[in-house]
Order: structure tokens, then sequence, then C-alpha cells
């Protein structure tokens, strides 16, 4: 018997249909893929039944009865647990009280008493959490605010609050989406552990390797509807494909075939990442090229792109020899300044960094190229254009729906990261720098991204290519260089490098490196 | 549909503003009076003849600008809370503007004008400075700023200004002539056209954020600060603007008391005009038009509740502040039903009328 039983759940919001007809069955103690499209209606089918969001009609059926949830804490109570595609951390407190807070078994009403006066005793907690970070090898320092971890370390913090609280059903909103290999590796046998002590997993992913690897059985979103579940055993990647985009699945490579420029994009010198790292990083960019940066997070890719972005602010307190970008010496550049001479940025989080959520596409479309001449008279910004070049944007990258006017928050995930890549290359810049641009993106549209960063490139476009994904790095680069412990441990010649060279890279300068942060 | 949307957010105020009357008429029925009564005394004070519409048109002028005021410091994620100070600052720089400054007419009020445009542009200008620039808390320099500028005009006002044929705490006054005289349909109350400043205000703040790079970027930075900063926005900047900007805003309020109604400078003019432009701009949720009518119900309230002190036995102006403040205290409820109520209700009205794809 299953132990969740969704059966015709629908949800529509104004005019745009979320979920119109979604079917669910999981047994107890195995582990279920959601595969879909990005705007199929994974998430809001997950939400609906953690209680988030009230559907529309429908039955939600756990343990044989059915339920009614009209809001997590129902849910929570059924011993159910999620975690979501986007960061749900509060950036002000730090590790330990995001884990810890609203878990307590305190009255809801008195959570926004201080931590002290709710006879909290964070010590159990601590020793819980040291035992569940060794076990499941997902090290995070339990002091450190959440405003000063990447990207990577916030989803393990998800992760751990999600083990923490020890739900018997745990929905998955894609949470490998920026692990690295390795860490997704331990992770999926600590899941496959969970399974086996009877619990029942929901996972959504796009990457149907992870599908494989970890799932008893898939089920397809297409359209807002369940269309059929496969098992795992009696599938591949290649029907899956079939099953969700409908066309098989091509991968994109770099052929090599392109001659590069001699001419630097960007040259760096001896920059300071750290102030007490041993080395310095040193690197150099051609335009016309791509420059893959693998390594595990946290050995210096979120300070690089800063230093990038905003020059001028990290220069003050950090050394540097030669910061050249465009030939031109940008050392006191402010981050206007790089923008305009031709620097775009797709930002490892996209709530964070890339997006004012509760403004509609367009006007999120002119974020960060507000001086561009062509969206502006004087002091005005020519909406017009502003509209005409988002339109643009999301046709040629494929953002659904295609309504101008939604606010952004109501955009799937995978929707929004590729209205960013849209808005990015839509200047046509000199330097791109791409952190992790496919987290959260379909297969279908991953295609169609790198193949627009490998026409641009041709085009001479010079890419910063900083991804988690070994796959991607290996398929797009023109070299590829291993940050380890704030400096570039190793530089490869993209074709000839492959999966195991480049694992064993990164493991070597996992072992000398920090890790964790 | 937009009309629509626009229409159902005026549901929210009226609504709160119906419970309010209902808790006010409990009180009042406390204290003795008939609710009733009361509210005929209200209605009549408010707007029974045009001179008592021209007063509660006298209260609503003010309260529109420094709810403007308030609504450019919160879009950009700051509480303005010296616009008490600007206001106060840019009252005096219009009276000595206007009574050292040419006798010409036009010359006369152009100079106040701009006067007290830069008055309450510079009170703002240091808030802004120490907020953008000083890391101080917008909040802490606001109140301090606010003490200052009652303390320092005072002085200057008592001390060099005085005007030797009055008892009262006040300034020289103005030759009659450059002050603006009042329309005669509100009889004697100090309306004139000057009071049109208020809503060409909301209209020109209205286009700057919907048509100017300045405006967007404030609002981008008040909405998420690392998006803009890396949009390249600079954040000390846009929230220097919104502070000083708002003390511009702020600063219209001093032309119209000193041109339009006192033709001087009087120490403590304002009945915190400025603190209950926070309440007029969160009622009238950020917007220039939203604000207009926020500020309207409670110029009409403030001037309403004045009138039950002396029409009535027991209703003593302190208590009228009370009927005041729970009418306000309702409207700046963000939901006026609790969640958990508000779920049941959906889900009724969802079983009733039957949603379905
Ligand atoms: N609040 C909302 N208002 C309007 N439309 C919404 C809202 N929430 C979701 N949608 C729409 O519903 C559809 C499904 O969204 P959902 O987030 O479930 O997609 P998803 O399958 O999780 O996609 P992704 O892979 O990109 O995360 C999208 O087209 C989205 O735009
Ligand atoms: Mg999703």
């Amino acid at each position: 018997m299953s132990q969740i039983k969704l059966r015709g759940i629908h949800k529509r919001y104004g005019d745009c249909i979320s979920n119109a007809d979604v079917n669910l069955d999981v047994r107890k103690g195995t582990i279920q893929g959601i595969l879909g499209e990005n705007g199929a209606g994974k998430s809001t089918a997950m939400k609906i039944l953690y209680g988030l969001i009230e559907p529309d009609g429908g039955e939600i059926w756990i343990d044989g009865v059915e339920r009614k949830l009209k809001s997590p804490h129902d849910a929570k109570a059924l011993g159910i647990g999620m975690l979501h595609q986007h960061f749900m951390l509060s950036e002000a407190q730090n590790v330990i009280e995001n884990i810890v807070l609203g878990q307590e078994p305190t009255h809801p009403a008195l959570a926004f008493l201080p931590l002290a006066l709710r006879a909290l005793k964070l010590g159990d907690a601590r020793s819980r959490l040291d035992m569940l970070m060794r076990e499941h090898g997902l090290p995070v320092d339990l002091d450190a605010r959440i405003s000063d971890l990447s990207v990577g370390a916030r989803q393990r913090v998800e992760i751990l609050r999600l083990l923490y609280i020890d739900a018997r059903i745990l929905i998955l909103d894609e949470p490998t989406a920026v692990l690295t290999p390795q860490e997704v590796g331990r992770f999926f046998i600590q899941l496959r552990a969970l399974a086996d002590q009877g619990k029942t997993i929901l996972i959504v992913t796009h990457k149907l390797k992870e599908l494989m690897a970890i799932t008893d059985s898939i089920t397809i979103f297409r359209a807002g509807k369940t269309i059929t579940t496969v098992d795992t055993k009696d599938t591949d990647a290649d029907q899956l494909a079939m099953l969700m985009i409908g066309s098989r699945l091509e991968t994109v490579k770099n052929r090599h075939d392109v001659t590069r420029s001699a001419e630097l994009a960007l040259e760096i010198e001896e920059l300071e990442l750290n102030k007490t790292a041993p080395r310095r990083c040193t690197l150099n960019l051609r335009r016309g090229e791509i420059l893959g940066i693998a390594g595990v997070e946290g050995n210096g890719q979120h300070e690089l792109v800063e230093a990038l972005r905003h020059p001028s602010e990290f220069l003050k307190h950090h050394k540097v020899k030669v910061l050249k970008f465009m030939d031109q010496d940008v050392r006191h550049w402010k981050t206007a300044q790089m923008v305009e001479t031709g620097l775009g940025c797709i930002p490892a989080d996209r709530h964070e960094e890339g997006l004012l959520l509760a403004r509609n596409a367009v006007q999120n479309f002119i974020l960060g190229h507000q001086n561009q001449n062509s969206f502006r008279a004087g002091p005005f910004i020519r909406w017009s254009a502003v509209r005409r070049a988002t339109e643009e944007g999301m046709a040629s990258c494929a953002v659904v729906p295609k309504k101008l006017d939604l606010e952004l928050s109501r955009f799937s995930g995978g929707n929004q990261q590729k209205l960013i890549f849209a808005r990015e290359i839509h200047h046509r810049p000199k330097l791109l720098i791409a952190f992790h641009p496919t987290r959260g993106v379909d297969i279908g549209a991953i295609n169609l991204i790198h193949k627009k960063l490998l026409e641009l490139r041709a085009e001479g476009l010079a890419i910063l290519l900083i991804s988690s994904e070994l796959d991607e790095i290996l398929a797009l680069s023109d070299r590829i260089a291993v940050l380890e412990n704030f400096a570039i441990a190793k530089t490869f010649d993209g074709g000839a490098c492959d999966e195991t060279a480049l694992g064993l890279a990164m493991t070597g300068a996992q072992e000398g490196g920090q890790h964790g942060l | 549909m937009a009309f629509e949307k626009n229409l159902r957010s005026l549901t929210r105020p009226l609504s709160a503003l119906i419970l309010g009357a209902f808790v006010s008429a409990i009180l009042i029925r406390i204290v003795g009076e008939s609710p009733w009564k009361v509210a005929e005394i209200f209605y009549n004070g408010a707007m029974g003849s045009a001179y008592d519409l021209g007063l509660s048109l006298f209260y609503t002028v003010p309260l529109i600008l420094t709810g403007l005021a308030v609504s450019v410091g919160l879009r950009a994620r700051l509480f303005n809370i010296g616009v008490e100070g600007q206001l106060t600052v840019a009252a005096l720089a219009a009276a000595l503007a206007g009574i050292w400054g040419p006798q010409d007419v036009i010359l006369n009020r152009v100079l106040g004008f701009a006067a007290a445009l830069l008055g309450g542009f510079l009170w703002g200008a240091i808030l802004g400075y120490l907020k953008a620039r000083r890391q101080a808390h917008e909040v802490v320099a606001g109140i301090m700023l606010n003490f200052i500028a009652y303390g320092i005009t005072s002085w200057l006002a008592l001390n060099f200004f005085k005007n030797p044929d009055s008892q009262n705490p006040e300034t020289i006054p103005l030759i009659d002539a450059v002050r603006i005289p009042a329309w005669s349909y509100f009889q004697s109350a100090p309306i004139g056209w000057h009071v049109l400043l208020a809503p060409l205000a909301a209209m020109l703040l209205w286009g700057f954020y919907r048509w100017t790079e300045a405006g967007w970027a404030m609002e981008a930075v008040g909405e998420n600060p690392k998006a803009a900063r890396e949009a390249g926005l600079s954040i000390a900047q846009k929230q220097f603007w919104a502070l000083a900007m708002g003390g511009m805003i702020a600063g219209i309020v001093g032309f119209i008391e000193v041109y339009g109604n006192s033709g001087k400078f009087i120490v403590g003019f304002s009945p915190a005009y400025g603190f209950m432009g926070i309440a007029v701009a969160l009622v009238g949720r950020l917007h220039p038009f939203g604000i207009i009518l926020s500020a309207a119900l409670f110029g009409a309230i403030h001037k309403g509740s004045l009138d039950l002190d002396f029409e009535t036995e027991w209703i003593t102006r302190d208590f009228a502040q009370i009927l005041q403040a729970v009418l306000i205290l309702f409207m700046s409820c963000a939901t006026l039903v609790p969640a958990g109520i508000q779920n049941r209700w959906e889900g009724l009205k969802r079983r009733l009328y039957g949603q379905r794809p």
C-alpha cells in the first residue's frame, strides 16, 4: 500500500495552471524521483504536499487517511519535512539557530521570544548536529552566520536541518543543485540508508544521472500533469529525456575548433583572495575562450567573483599585483564601471543577488543594465525599449510563461534562472562570469544555454565558468583551472582532460584545502 | 483588472475604519455618551460646513506631504522619523527668507519656497549623511535631529527674531501682501492655491518612481540591497537621496504654514504632522495617490475629534485623542482577520463557489 497518495490535485493562478492533474503513489521506504521541465509544476505539487499551498481540489492521502493540510504545521505533525528549492535561511542568524529555530517543542505562538527565554538547550542540539555532520559527511561551522556562507554550505545547512527534524517523509526539491559530485555521492549513500530505515523520500532533480543512481521509481511531470511513473531499473536516461521533453537528449560539446584570439579579456596576477592563504591567485582569460573553474566550494570561488565585480571595494582589503579587464587597469573601478565596460554576471544565488522578486520581468530585465544607452533617455527609463528587450530575451531563452508583467517570484525556479541568463547576455558582454549558470534548469534548457555559451564564445566572448557540475565544465571549457585554497593549483587543457583526472586533482585539492566554509 | 485591484485595496482601510468606529462606540458608551450623537458631532466637525471642510483640508495637506516624505524613505527601506524636524527647520527658513527677502510679492514667495525646500533638504541631508556614510541608525539619528531642530529653531526665533508685539513664541510676521490669500469658499479657513502643492508633489513623485532611473533605483535598493549592489547601484548614495528628498518634500509643509497660514514661524506649530505622516504613508501603502486618500481620512479624523472636546460633556481632549488613536490603530493593521479565520473563510468561499480549473 502506498504511504503517500495524491489524487487529481489541481491548482491554478489566474489563467496560469500550475497543477492540472497530479496523481502520485509512493510506497513506504522508497525513493521516488520527480522529473519534469521548468515550470511543469513540480515545486507546486511538493509545496501542496507540505501544506504551503492549498490546492484548488484533489485529495491527499497519508498512511491511508485523507488529510487536509492547511499549513506546514499540519504537515510537520504528520512527519513531513521539506527542503525547498530556494534557501529558506535567516541571513542574520547563525547555523545552529537556523536549524533549531522553529523545530523546538515550544508552542509556535512563543516563537518570537529570544532563544534564552525559551529554555532551549542548544548544547543538546549541538552534539546531535555534530553527530549528524560526521555521519553524513556534511561539514558546516555551526556558529557561522548564514550571510557568511557560500551557496554550497547553505545547501548543506538545509540538508542538516531536514535530517535534524527526523521526518518520516522527506520532500527534497533540488537538494543537490550546488553540491559537488563527492558531496552528492555521500549524500546519496545516506539517503539510501534513510530509506532502508523506512523513511519515504521524494526527490525533485533535473540531473538524470542522479535519478538513475538513487531512485526506485520516477514520476514524470508535463505541463502540470503527472504523465507516467516508471521503475528506475526498467529505464535509462535516454528514455527519461524522451518522456520529459519528447525528444532524444543530445549533449552540447565544445569541439575546440574555434581559434582563440590572442587578446586578453582578463588578466589577474597575484590576487589575494584570502588573507590567511599561503598563495595568491594568478590567471588570465583570452577573448573567445571559456575557462572552467573547478574545485570544491569555499576555496575562493566567491572571493574571485567578488574581486571582479567590485574591484575597488574588494581591493581595499586585499592585495593584487595586476588586475586588468579588457586591457585596462581596473583596480580602482566601481561595479557600474565594470558592467558598462562589458562584465556580465550570472550570480550563484539568484534570489539573493540577481533578482527583485516582487517586481515583474521587465523591471528585472533592466537590473544591472540601467545605464545602457538603449534603455535611457536622460534621467528617464525608456520602458518601451526595456519591454521589447525583455520580450526578445524571454523568447530566445525559452522563459515561460511569457508574461512580462508577472511578478518574478511567480516564475518557476528554472525560469528565473533562464531570465537572468537572458538578461546577462542581452547586451553582448565582453566577459561573462557564469557561476552555477544552469542551477535548477531542466535538461532541454541546459542544452540551450550551453549552445548559446559556445556561440557567444565563437563571437569573442570570454567566459569564466564556475560550476560544481564537472560534466558542465568538461563539456564547455577550453581550459580548466582547479581552484585550491585560494589559488590556482593546476590547469588542464579542455580537450585533454577527463572526469577522473579532474576529480583526482580536485580531491587532492580538497585534502589540502579548507573545506567547510 | 488593475482598477478592480485598486478598488480592492481600498476595502481594507475602510473595513478597518468601520471596525475601529465600532470599538470607539463601545468606549464612548462606557464614558456615558451616545455614540450616535458623537458620530454626528464628528461628522459635522469634519465636514458639516464649508468652513469645517476647509479646516479638515487644512490638516490634510501637511499630512499628504509628510506621508510622501516618509514613503520615500520607506521605499528605500529607511524609516525616516526625522520628518518633524525637517519641516520645522523648513518653516523657520521660509519665515526668515520672507522677512529678509525682497518685498516684491512674487520674488518673496519664490524665495520663501526655495528656502523651505532647502531647509528641509539640508536637515534631511544631514540624516542621510549620518545614515549612508557614518552608519548611524536612521531612527536614532532622526529622533536626535528632531530634538536639535526644535531647540535651534526656537532659540533662533525667540532670541533674534521674536515678535515684540506678541506674547506668543513666534517670529516677526511677514508683510500681509506676500501671504497667500484664502479662497472665500471655505470662509475663513486658510485654504488657498498653496494647498495644490500637495497633490502636485504626489503626482511628481508618482512620475519619479514610474519613469526615472533614480526612482527605480531607489526602490530597487530598498527591495533587495544585495542585488542592487550587484547591479552596480550605490546603496549609500540612494539612501542619502531617499532621506534628503524626503526632507525636501517635508519642507513644503514649512512653506505652507508660513505663507498660507500663520504668516510667521510659531514655535511648535506642528501637531506632530511628521509622526502622523508615518501612519499616513503606511495606510496609503506608500503609493502617492493612496497617501492622498489616507491623509484625507486622517485630516478629517483629526478635525472631527477636535470638536468633540467642547461639544460634549464627557469627552475631553484626551479622550478624543484616544478615539483618534483607536481608529488609526485599526487602520494600521496589515491583516484585520487572524490568519486561521481567514483560511477557514477562504475554504468556505471555495466550497460555496467551487473553483475548478
Ligand atoms: N504564485 C503564482 N502565481 C502565478 N503563477 C505561478 C505561481 N506559482 C507558480 N506559478 C506557475 O506555475 C507553474 C509551475 O511552477 P513550479 O514552480 O511548480 O514549476 P517547477 O516544475 O518546480 O519548475 P522548476 O523546474 O523551474 O523549478 C509555472 O509556470 C509558474 O510560473
Ligand atoms: Mg521548482
